[in-house]
């Protein structure tokens, strides 16, 4: 299996290119605009200080918009340019930079200057996984980024103290520590890696919402690329998989208790998950938390892959792929409309495979869709 | 004394689901919050976010559910991580049911 070839390093946010250092430099705040607002007319503060907060509120207020329409863009550039344009366009690798948020809440922190070879074990780990996913992404699905237009990854780790999350919020993926207890560092797991990753490749296709069925679709289809990109590491078979989400970022009060990962994508209900999810629509609600219904296309997907057999990405990957990213986002898609893109283009890929058809269709029909 | 109920959800682990195993709850009492943190809970509660909105604008992000007596009337709200104070976020206890 092919390897990531020699890593791009991330440059310091003064050197990077000039498209590309609103991220690294930008002043995105966790703080609420509100809240900045408020501060911003407190007469009680001194007048320098006032300033500074209406500033920052203009700059977030700014940015929300300038990141909107940088993906309607992009959307709109991938619909109307040529092929060899898009492909010009989609000529250069990610950049892969790396930031500190030391332990606070301001994101994205300070930048590691050669995130490769940092010695903060994290950075070097963050650095390594997500280069990798970038790698998989290109080998895989022929996709350059999330954007497929080398759009460069950005990550913060060793956010908050003791933070039991990590999350991606349309910009960037953020990582915190663990508490030690419960969870340990969550960028130990590759799969959580690319799980949060593929929230941004979702969002910069099908665009699913983060509420009801497309909801549970967006968290599914995290999970699916993560257990994937894990497997892709490994060079596992179907067979090989353990098919665990978050298996190693389990701290020992959770290991204790016999709970040893997040979800489980061959049996969503196990005892041995943290969270475990319905595996049949019949048992769908809306409203539910995503991770919750996300149970259902999870336990789809492992089925398929399990029946079609080989390797996860091969076959079973690449229709799910092009179930993501080969329509016009729709941001309310149905799980059963979801199914049916599936069962479609396992027609048009592999019509002279009608076992993988069978496979997906069988699949599909076991989780009530 | 008014005592502020607070429960974290959701988050890459799914915090606080119907069957999850993990959960973080706490409270606080109102005063005991700095001022600026106390105003803006009670400006949530007197303009909470639309339903559509309250949702985490992150994926994976953590929501907050904050429940409190105001008038005699016990109030729920759920919102985004990002509007909840640092001093309220701060009481959450993560543990293991």
């Amino acid at each position: 299996m092919s390897r990531p070839s020699r890593p791009e390093t991330a440059p310091c946010a003064a050197r990077l290119a000039p498209h590309r250092r609103h991220a690294a430099g930008c002043g995105c705040f966790i703080i609420p605009t509100r809240v900045l607002d408020r501060f911003a007319q407190d007469e009680q503060l001194p007048e320098a200080q006032r300033k500074s907060f209406a500033d920052a509120a203009s700059i977030e207020t700014e940015w929300r918009k300038v990141r909107s329409a940088s993906q309607q863009l992009m959307r709109m550039a991938h619909s109307v340019l040529p092929t060899g344009m898009t492909a010009l366009a989609a000529a250069a690798p990610p950049v892969v930079s790396v930031f500190d948020c030391r332990h606070g809440m301001a994101l994205p922190g300070t930048p590691f200057c050669d995130p490769a070879h940092a010695t903060d074990e994290t950075a070097r780990r963050t650095f390594a996984e997500t280069t990798a996913m970038a790698e998989f992404l290109r080998l895989a699905f022929n996709r350059n980024s999330l954007d497929d237009a080398g759009m460069g990854l950005l990550s913060s780790i060793h956010f908050s103290v003791g933070y039991n999350n990590a999350f991606w919020n349309g910009l960037q993926m953020t990582y915190g520590d663990g508490d030690g207890n419960i969870f340990i560092d969550f960028t130990r797991s590759n799969d959580v890696i690319a799980h949060e990753l593929t929230h941004g490749l979702t969002e910069y296709t099908a665009g699913f919402a983060y509420r009801n069925q497309a909801g549970g679709l967006n968290e599914s289809v995290s999970d699916v690329f993560g257990s994937m990109f894990r497997q892709w590491r490994a060079g596992q078979s179907v067979q090989q998989a353990d098919w665990l989400i978050g298996r190693d970022i389990m701290g020992p009060g959770a290991l204790a208790r016999g709970y040893t990962c997040l979800r489980d994508l061959a049996n969503p209900g196990a005892e041995h998950c943290l969270s475990p999810q319905p595996a049949h629509f019949d048992q769908y609600r809306n409203g539910m938390d995503p991770h919750d219904s996300s149970g259902i296309p999870n336990q789809a997907f492992y089925r398929a892959a399990m029946a079609i057999g080989g390797r996860s990405w091969e076959k079973t990957g690449r229709i799910w792929y092009h179930a993501l990213t080969g329509y016009r986002p729709s941001p309310n898609l149905s799980m059963r409309s979801f199914a049916n893109r599936t069962r479609s283009l396992a027609r048009q890929i592999f019509g002279s495979e009608p076992s993988i058809r069978r496979a997906v269709d069988q699949a599909w029909l076991a989780v009530g869709l | 004394m008014t005592m502020l109920h607070v429960e974290r959800l959701g988050g890459l682990a799914g915090f606080g689901g119907p069957r999850a195993r993990i959960r973080s709850c706490g409270c606080i009492e109102l005063a005991d919050l700095p001022d600026a943190a106390r105003a803006s809970v009670e400006a949530l509660f007197r303009k909470p976010p639309p339903k559509r909105r309250s949702a985490s604008t992150a994926a994976d992000g953590f929501r907050y559910r904050l429940r409190c007596e105001i008038d005699g009337e016990e109030r729920s709200i759920e919102v985004a991580e990002t509007a909840v104070p640092a001093a309220v976020s701060a009481c959450v206890h993560d543990e293991l049911i």
